[in-house]
């Protein structure tokens, strides 16, 4: 879709990229482990090939995260 | 995901191998496909959502060795197999990876096959083609997260209008979306976060099975915190409703106020209902009037159209009278007559006796009851007598010409009236005061739903705030009831740990309805920047804030689908607003070191989206096609190309024409003999009589920058209809 910035057919200017600063900015208000955990929560639930890897396992891993995440 | 190249071969109704190649330069983004009806753009589409998921709705497992084309079946011998596949040349993830879908049967009797087998394989083509089995769904997979199956019809939608698809099952595309926007897989984070705690918890039970204080607390708290994230969870949902009612209500207020108090309407009202009043009544006039003249008419028995025969008539009577033909002799002047002669009618003198039998029979009889027809009629021919009909019918021709004034008069009214009524309605029509009432109306409801609301919320922050406490005062007691020792500093570590997966899940949680709510405006941003825009009847795109569905609001009122193309242009700003969302949302993650996988631009097959569509509104969804995604193939028959014409030719769209039976093999020689050769099209199928005219469209004239007709030999049309 058009949501990259570049131009369109003819140098049609495209629109650009959506913001979702309202997320960045609730990401920010963490300390860097909360922010660090929360991508490796995302990351073991959304992204692709998730699917992959077993629920039990992902709940171990996720635990090991949180524990990491303590120092 | 950009579709370069589709292969079908003996599949629905495309026989032996085709391809239809797709231009992706990247000076225009448009496709044309141009063929008549009938001829297989429907069934191009059809094709492509069975390659991407295997199945066709109108097709189950043991019907579907029926996708393979008739005429492969119906040529091959019984005990063998025939097989029918479509394969698509995608760009994924910046890779050109090549996909087919196989459907494959073998031939059991003169009308059995077996239940078809369908593969779905990745095809090599280094030297020798190899097909790759995707057994572990990796591609299948690729597919589905880039067009979830529920979304597929509004991507590459065929036949009906969009709007049908798309704003229909909310159920069904609200769990699409939720898929499309990963928002299920974020409530997985958050359920998984819960049951780390809720692991924890376990843990420190296990870690103090002897310490029951420690364990009745643990439990209490529990049931605390649970009946606590209940609470919260109904004080989000009312806020949330409060928030919709509170934008609902400031909506409806601005409007308002932009359409002012409405006195200028309602004092059209007023007149209008004036106007109406004095309609109703010069009508009642005239049936009044009209009722008058035929009581007259029928009353005057006629006798004004008769009044030219008196004068015989009275000459007629008179002679009668005269010879005493008449039976003047029951009549009293003749009874006279013979009383005042000397003798009677038998001649004798008269005497006493005779005298008197005249006198009484006079008095008696004559006088009263005899011949009173015959002495009204002579007296009503009379014109000097008071009850004649001359004087009768000067009456009646004096009443009926009143009646007939009065009936003019009110027909003057009627129509005065009537011209009267039918300005103010006109004036009133153009004037907002239905949308003024409707507004009115929901300003009111909406202000009684944001005060329960608030009654609401206010309840459950005090029971929140209460069973805070609640829980702070059981976190204290378990504090003090912890174990002594090393158990003590293991507690504490789950403790921590326990507290941690609490505010991973509650993050979530509110990230959730961060990005809930950014798509919400964002997503109402971009979709009105579409549609208001070019909406030229004044309606707006609304998003609903609870479903993320689409909606469009005109006049006050808000409708879920509108004809004449508004729909159309809405799915479509829509659907361009979602995939451009979904794409910032992953760089945006990415960039927080979160990979939701790359997102590629989207295509988009649209067959006849110009079906039932106002030419206002077939401009405005050419115009927006052009430019709002990097692929858009249109499939158009000729009447609808004619309506956008005008438009797409301003985009220089690559136009293709199916030809009828046009073979692999066979594309490049007829591309040689074709004028405007490098848009002659590569695919068609076994419909020759309904495709022996197509035309050129001299596309190759539009690209140089003039738009002329075709210079070659088709003279601006193109004979086809080969046939093999």
């Amino acid at each position: 879709m058009s949501g990259s910035s570049s131009s369109g057919p003819k140098g049609k200017s495209r629109k650009g990229e959506v913001q979702l600063g309202s997320l960045v900015g609730l990401l920010e208000e963490q300390d860097k482990a909360m922010r660090v955990l929360f991508a490796k929560a995302l990351n073991l639930y959304v992204s692709p090939g998730a699917d992959e890897t077993s629920d039990s396992e992902k709940l171990d891993r996720l635990k090991k995260a949180i524990e990491e995440s303590l120092g | 995901m950009i579709i370069k190249e589709l292969r079908i071969c003996n599949f629905l109704v495309f026989p032996g191998e085709q391809v239809l190649e797709f231009p992706t330069e990247q000076d225009t983004n448009l496709i044309v496909i141009l063929a008549p009806n009938n001829t297989g753009k429907t069934n191009v589409i059809r094709a492509l959502k069975f390659l991407f998921y295997g199945h066709l709705p109108d097709c189950s497992d043991l019907t579907a060795y029926r996708l393979i084309y008739d005429g492969a079946r119906g040529a091959t011998r019984i005990g063998a197999e025939v097989s029918g596949w479509v394969e698509v040349r995608l760009e994924l993830d910046g890779e050109e990876l090549t996909l087919r879908r196989t459907v494959k049967t073998r031939r059991q009797s003169k009308d059995q096959f077996t239940t078809a087998e369908v593969m779905f394989t990745k095809v090599l083509r280094e030297g020798k083609l190899r097909l790759i089995l995707d057994s572990d769904g990796i591609y299948q997979a690729k597919i589905r997260t880039m067009v979830p199956e529920q979304l597929f019809d509004a991507f590459y939608f065929k036949g009906e209008p969009l709007d049908g698809k798309l704003l229909g099952g909310v159920g069904a595309i609200r769990a699409s979306l939720a898929s499309f926007l990963h928002e299920d897989r974020w409530g997985e984070v958050e359920e998984a976060a819960e049951a780390v705690r809720q692991q924890y918890t376990r843990d420190l039970g296990r870690l103090n099975a002897r310490n029951d204080e420690y364990n009745e607390l643990l439990g209490e708290e529990d049931l605390v915190r649970n009946y606590l994230l209940k609470e919260q969870e109904k004080l989000r949902k009312a806020k949330q409703d409060l928030e919709e009612a509170t934008a609902q209500f400031n909506d409806a207020t601005s409007r308002l106020q932009e359409l002012g108090s409405g006195s200028e309407a309602e004092k059209l009202v007023a007149q209008l209902r004036d106007a109406r009043a004095k309609l109703d009544a010069a009508k009642r006039a005239r049936e009044r009037a009209d009722a008058e003249i035929a009581r007259l008419v029928g009353a005057s028995r006629g006798i004004p159209f008769l009044l030219g025969a008196l004068p015989s008539a009275r000459r007629i009577l008179a002679q009668l009278q005269e010879e005493n033909i008449l039976p003047s002799d029951v009549s009293e002047r003749f009874v006279n007559r013979v009383l005042s002669t000397r003798c009677c009618i038998c001649g004798r003198e008269h005497d006493e006796q005779t005298r008197k039998a005249w006198t009484q029979y006079k008095e008696k009889t004559l006088s009263v009851d005899l011949n009173r027809g015959l002495s009204d009629l002579l007296s009503a021919v009379q014109d000097d007598h008071m009850n004649s009909y001359a004087r009768q019918s000067q009456e009646t021709a004096k009443r009926l010409k009143a009646a007939m004034e009065a009936r003019g008069k009110a027909l003057e009214y009627v129509a005065k009236n009537e011209v009267a009524g039918a300005d103010i309605e006109k004036r009133l029509q153009n004037s907002p005061i239905e949308e003024i009432r409707a507004l009115t109306q929901q300003v009111r409801q909406e202000a009684n739903s944001r005060e329960q609301l608030n009654g609401e919320i206010a309840r459950l922050e005090d029971s929140i705030n209460l069973t805070q406490k609640n829980l702070r005062n059981l976190k204290e007691k378990l504090e003090k009831a912890r174990p002594p020792g090393a158990m003590a500093q293991k507690e504490k570590a789950i403790q921590a740990a326990r507290m941690r997966a609490e505010k991973l899940r509650l993050l979530i949680q509110q990230s959730r309805e961060v990005l809930n709510r950014s798509f919400h405006e964002l997503l109402q941003q971009s979709v009105s920047e579409y549609y208001d825009r070019a909406a030229y009847d004044g309606s707006k795109a609304r998003i609903n804030r609870a479903t993320l569905l689409p909606a469009i609001e005109a006049n006050g009122q808000v409708h879920g689908n509108l004809g004449g193309g508004q729909s159309q242009l809405l799915a479509l700003a829509y659907i361009v607003s979602l995939s451009r969302l979904r794409k910032s949302l992953h760089s945006q993650m990415k960039a927080l070191g979160v990979g939701f996988g790359k997102v590629d631009d989207q295509s988009f097959f649209l067959d006849s989206p110009f079906n039932h569509v106002s030419q206002h509104y077939a401009h405005a969804v050419a115009r927006f096609l052009e430019g709002n995604a990097r692929q858009v193939v249109l499939l158009l028959a000729r009447h609808q190309w004619n309506l956008v014409r005008e438009v797409l030719e301003e985009a220089r769209p690559h136009i293709l024409v199916f030809e009828p039976r046009t073979f692999k093999e066979d594309i490049p020689a007829r591309r040689a003999r074709m004028p405007c050769g490098r848009r002659i099209v590569n695919v068609g199928t076994g419909a020759p009589d309904a495709m022996r005219d197509t035309w050129c469209l001299g596309a190759g004239c539009i690209r140089a920058g003039k738009r002329e007709r075709c210079r070659g030999s088709c003279a601006g049309r193109i004979r086809s209809g080969s046939s093999r």
